[in-house]
């Protein structure tokens, strides 16, 4: 049994708080698996987080045991926030300040053509995702869920306890706000 | 301010209500008077509109839409060089005009004009691509395509040989045909299709709509029209997802094959057309296509699917006698009798209907020939060659039927036992009636291949439902590998069956795949090199079998990709060079499959960069493979011109190559691919100025190609590049003002123009280009208000241009500077939803602001605590941390935090530079001496714009004694350089 098993025992017998050893475990394997896969990927291709998460989970939870939907639920957030902030700290890394406005020389390296994807545009959602999160926890956690830790509707909804019916609501409405705020210039006051 | 869930259920419930009237009507109810809510509903709307796939892959960009007016030429209009004369249909796909051409030779045509909403360019390319085989057709029953183009509005239009007829089930109806008559038109049409397939040509969209009948002579000649056409504008596969997909399907999906509507992204080939051409001699015979329109029309999207990919329509035959008395008023009655119908029907032609009918492909005729050569049998009263419907084939449709129940376990292990029962039984009944008459013998071996199907089926279906369903995969597992070994256990007894070790070998490749996909990697390799073995021999037998040396080479591709995931590169470069050997031999024999010549060519990419991934010994190698799989990709390109997405693959072949020369040191070489890939961009470019994403990559190209002549110093034709790469952003960014990425790679461009300047000393043009950077950044803030990010950009920006006017010693200027970005950063960081960006930007400022009066070590030390608490790992917290705490003396600590830093990321080099720092100013030389060397070398191959690096530097060099400390304008060294620990704000 390994730390992350562990703590899904602990969750499964009804210590919730135990899941809140998860995120920093979850972070180092992913942040290990997105090396080695930077590494190896074909070119053109970006990496795919979500690929990723799915892996970690079978690495590190495997799927010898039946976990229950509440303790994978567990796994899968924390997951989907460890990636999120990878994906940020990422993004922000090409940003900070202490690079200037120039290029960092490593990226001109492999990572180079890897990583298109705008750091900004990251930001920009991670942002509005922090803002929507500080009104409706939910709503961005159905957010997360689908789009860092790329769970289907169905187990999104699962992992929040929610119908099914209401995770498409909570998405559909959360993929315009999210969008919304994003884009477009003319907005009234946020919401 | 109104609350979420209400704006989200007045928005959820206005989604629903599709008319634009119906919709306004209820929000005008459902807001009242609170026009803040109103317009909030109102955004999310327009947002939901626009959102396009935004979120729904990894890491993609959002592109806001454009509205286009629909708006259609009239007549005595000119598109190209064509006059039109009248509209003479509107279809889905757009609107057909007679048209007359003046030059080069004056003739009337058929010009189709395409609605808004597709890639004009794309689908004149595609167009083009397949001109030469277009050309090439030339039958009595196709009508020629001339050409295409765009209209003034940017719309394509094709051109077309000019028929003037009806469709041909009005035609049958109209004239009242007998079966006979109508077998006799459909087989014409047979033939027609046939001719096209040889050349190459897959239509894609057979309906009666396409096909025309005209009367020549008092004869009826069925025209095939629209040839080329689907094709062109069909979706292409990288964006075949289910929403373009789904818009190219409306109208049509009556006619189109399960495999076509599956948008798997399997490739449609000439039997897609078959399934059509089964649709149509349906319709012919009972009026009524196999589906229901009605149904099919008010179904979802989803179910719609379902129905075409799994659902068994009626026989002919059973259509006819459930019509009933209805039947007198649909198409095909009239005259000939209902009963005559219904019993020519049965039998026979409800065969061959059905077996063009087939859902699965491969039991489909092979050929428009087969197909048109049966119905003539039938024709002629020869047997067909379609077979009636076996005890096989119900249980098939069985588990059609009942996909849902079969979902539970129970009754999948019940399917499958089944299914084996049968596919045992008539194996033992072809071992009996070996000696029996062939056609009992024929007839066992159908028999067989029919359950064998099914067993095949149920399997993939076990493989593809229980993937979906968590918690399965144990079951899933342990079926798949019953499957293995059943098929293993079959082949010991029936191995002589070429057919059967085949299926075995997919059997197996699909288990190795299945595994991969769920990640059980250890379980891969067995039964990808089980399919291996068992097509070995095949192969040896048939090497004439394509279908056997393709599956061979996926399955080694297959186990290199696996090698390469678990880290046996050795391995993985060994099934690379088989897949290449293996595609090598095919494009030799094969020398016309362009997909053949892609994988090969992307199959050698490949090599090359798990070759160079996999060591620096191997990059000699690594360049051979990517230097051939250029020139192969080049030769597609020449062969098959004018597909962009081959043009883009080798400008991106020529940026890998000048990557890998870069890593070898070549920098010349690399400048020189760099440059041939930026020679394609260029051409795409100037061929549409318009297609943004083209210019935005040509830029991007040209910016990486800066900052290699950046890095040698070749600051001129850095420039030089950068100022190009301006030019080209600049329209494209007012063009697509609404597009971040656009804007935010202008913005870029002018701060990266702005450094190489700074680093030439050409320093009143650097101070132009930060100002006209800073205007537009401005501006970005402005019209994106409410963005925090532009604001953060502009933060960074001015605090940028402080560093530069702080160098020229105009310290007014620049803490005036500072002080405006310092604002956006406080700002910005105690906002609730502050991403950490911005309190690490306060903690950089706090630690090493060059204007004494902004520092404050104290409070950059507890910030530094706080955020290494939520983010234990992250180097950067713990080397600012260590950097504060040097600053306030506690050396100690520093120590410590500089240690953490340095085994978190070894490329930092401001943790050995302080660390430096730290051991002098303790006295001990030597140990700051090294680490010192230390910093340097990591410096040197960090990015040499880093102002706080320099800065940092050279209080290091000038306290080591290396060179003098620099000079304030006071006249006096800065006495936060040399002098003691500061403590508190200054």
């Amino acid at each position: 049994m390994n730390d992350v098993t562990r703590i899904l025992s602990a969750v499964e017998q009804g210590d919730p708080t135990a899941a809140e050893g998860l995120l920093p475990l979850v972070y180092e394997e992913l942040r290990k698996l997105a090396a080695q896969r930077l590494a190896m990927e074909k070119p053109g291709q970006t990496l795919q987080a979500t690929a990723l998460v799915h892996e970690a989970y079978l690495r590190l939870v495997g799927d010898k045991d039946a976990w229950t939907w509440n303790s994978r639920g567990h796994f899968f957030a924390a997951a989907a926030e460890a990636m999120r902030r990878i994906l940020v700290e990422a993004a922000r890394r090409k940003n900070r300040i202490r690079h200037g406005g120039g290029r960092a020389r490593g990226e001109l390296d492999d990572g180079c053509l890897l990583t298109e994807a705008p750091s900004d545009d990251l930001l920009a959602l991670d942002e509005v995702l922090t803002r929507l999160a500080a009104r409706d926890p939910v709503r961005a956690e159905v957010v997360k869920l689908r789009f860092f830790a790329g769970l289907t509707m169905a187990e999104t909804a699962q992992v929040l306890g929610i119908s099914l019916a209401t995770a498409e609501r909570y998405w559909t409405f959360a993929r315009a706000w999210l969008y919304a705020e994003m884009a477009d210039p003319d907005r009234p006051p946020s919401g | 301010m109104n609350d979420l869930a209400d704006v989200e259920s007045i928005f959820l419930a206005a989604l629903e209500k599709d008319a634009p009237a119906v919709r306004e009507a209820y929000l005008h109810n459902a807001c009242g008077p609170d026009l803040g809510l109103r317009l909030n509903v109102d955004r999310l709307l327009k947002a939901h509109e626009q959102a396009g796939d935004f979120l729904r892959g990894p890491l993609t960009t959002s592109t806001a839409a454009v509205d286009e007016p629909c708006t259609w030429e009239a007549p005595g209009a000119t598109i190209g060089p064509y006059k039109l004369i009248e509209q003479i249909g509107e279809g889905g796909m757009g609107v057909v005009y007679v048209a007359e051409q003046a030059r080069p030779v004056r003739r009337r045509v058929a010009l189709k004009v395409i609605r808004p909403g597709m890639d004009t360019k794309q689908v004149i390319s595609r167009f083009e691509a397949e001109r030469q085989a277009l050309a090439m057709m030339d039958h009595p029953n196709i009508a020629k395509i001339f050409d295409a183009g765009a209209t003034e509005s940017g719309r394509p239009y094709f051109a077309m040989e000019l028929v003037r007829g009806v469709a041909v089930t009005e035609h049958c109806n109209k004239e009242k045909l007998s079966i006979r008559e109508r077998l006799e038109l459909f087989v014409l049409v047979c033939r027609a299709v046939q001719h096209a397939h040889q050349k190459g040509v897959i239509h894609r969209d057979l309906k009666p709509s396409n096909i025309m009948v005209t009367i020549n002579d008092g004869a009826p000649v069925p025209k095939v029209i629209d040839f080329g056409i689907a094709k062109a504008t069909g979706p292409s596969l990288n964006e075949n997802t289910a929403c373009t997909a789904f818009a190219q399907l409306v109208g049509t999906p009556l006619y189109m094959s399960p495999e076509q509507i599956a948008l798997s992204g399997l490739d449609v080939d000439t039997r897609s057309d078959l399934y059509s051409l089964g649709v149509l001699l349906y319709e012919l015979l009972t009026g009524t296509t196999p589906f229901n329109p009605e149904t099919l029309r008010l179904a979802t999207f989803d179910e719609m699917r379902r129905i075409i990919r799994e659902d068994e329509p009626e026989t002919p035959s059973t259509r006819l006698s459930t019509l009933g008395a209805s039947r007198t008023t649909t198409s095909a009655g009239g005259s000939f009798n209902a009963r005559r119908l219904d019993r020519s029907v049965r039998g026979e032609l409800d065969w061959i209907v059905m077996k063009a009918l087939a859902k699965d492909r491969r039991r489909r005729y092979e050929t428009a020939g087969a197909f048109a050569a049966d119905v003539t049998r039938y024709l002629t009263n020869q047997p067909v060659e379609a077979c009636p419907p076996s005890a096989g084939y119900r249980l098939a449709k069985f588990a059609r039927r009942n996909r849902a129940g079969l979902i539970t376990i129970g009754s999948i292990a019940l399917s499958m036992i089944l299914a084996i029962g049968v596919l045992l039984a008539s194996n033992r009944r072809i071992q009996s009636e070996k000696t029996r008459a062939d056609e009992q013998k024929a007839r066992a071996e159908a028999d067989f291949r029919r359950a064998r199907d099914v067993v095949d089926r149920i399997f993939t279906r076990v493989a593809e439902d229980l993937k979906k369903t968590p918690g399965m995969e144990q079951i899933q597992r342990a079926l798949l590998d019953d499957a293995l070994e059943f098929y293993q256990g079959f082949l010991a007894e029936h191995g002589d069956d070429p057919e059967v070790r085949f299926e075995a070998a997919r059997a197996a490749h699909r288990v190795g795949s299945i595994y991969f996909l769920i990640g059980d990697y250890e379980k891969v390799e067995r039964p990808m090199k089980e399919a291996i073995e068992l097509l070995d021999p095949l192969i040896a037998a048939s090497p004439g079998e394509t279908s056997y040396r393709v599956e061979s080479a996926e399955s080694h591709s297959d186990l290199g990709q696996l090698f390469n995931m678990t880290h046996r590169s050795a391995d993985g470069i060994v099934e690379r060079r088989k897949t290449l050997e293996r595609y090598e031999k095919l494009v030799v024999d094969l020398p016309e499959n362009a997909t053949f010549r892609r994988r090969l060519a992307s199959t050698r990419c490949n090599l090359g960069l798990c070759l160079s991934a996999d060591g620096e010994t191997q990059f000699e190698e690594s360049e051979r493979h990517l230097r051939a799989s250029l020139a192969e990709w080049k030769q597609i390109q020449a062969d098959l011109p004018g597909l962009p997405e081959d043009d883009l693959e080798l400008s991106r072949m020529h940026h890998w190559l000048g990557n890998l020369l870069t890593r070898t040191n070549r920098i010349e070489e690399a400048e020189r691919e760099i440059e041939t890939a930026l020679a394609i961009l260029q051409k795409l470019f100037e061929s549409d100025r318009k297609a943004a994403y083209i210019g935005a990559r040509f830029a991007h190209s040209k910016s990486y190609l800066a900052s290699l002549k950046s890095d040698q110093h070749n600051f001129e034709e850095a420039v030089r590049l950068r100022s190009e790469a301006i030019a080209i952003l600049e329209p494209i960014a007012a063009a697509h003002p609404h597009v971040f990425y656009y804007r935010r790679r202008l913005d870029l461009g002018y701060y990266e123009l702005a450094w190489t300047l700074w680093k030439m000393g050409r320093i009143p043009e650097t101070e132009m280009m930060f100002l006209k950077g800073l205007k537009h950044t401005e501006s970005l803030v402005v019209e994106h208000r409410g963005t925090d990010q532009h604001l953060g950009r502009l933060a960074d920006k001015l605090y940028e241009y402080g560093m530069f006017l702080d160098e020229r010693q105009r310290l007014q200027e620049s803490a005036d500077l500072f002080r405006r970005s310092i604002e956006i950063y406080e700002q910005l960081a105690v906002k609730p939803f502050s991403p950490n960006r911005f309190q690490n930007a306060v903690l950089w400022y706090c630690t090493l602001c060059p204007a004494p009066q902004f520092r404050d070590e104290a409070r950059a030390v507890r910030l530094a605590k706080q955020l290494l608490r939520q983010n234990p790992t992250v180097a950067e917290y713990w080397s600012l941390l260590g950097m504060a705490q040097c600053r306030q003396g506690d050396w100690a600590n520093a120590s410590e935090a500089l240690q953490k830093a340095v085994e978190l990321d070894s490329t930092d080099p401001f943790a050995p530079l302080f660390l430096a720092i730290l051991h002098w100013k303790q006295g001990d030389k030597e140990q700051a001496r090294s680490e010192y060397d230390k910093a340097e070398k990591i410096s040197a191959k960090c990015n040499s714009d880093d102002f706080h690096l320099r800065r940092c530097r050279s209080e290091a060099r000038a306290l080591l004694g290396l060179e003098p400390a620099p000079l304030r304008k006071t006249g006096k060294p800065d006495p936060d350089l040399v002098g003691p620990p500061r403590i508190g704000p200054g």
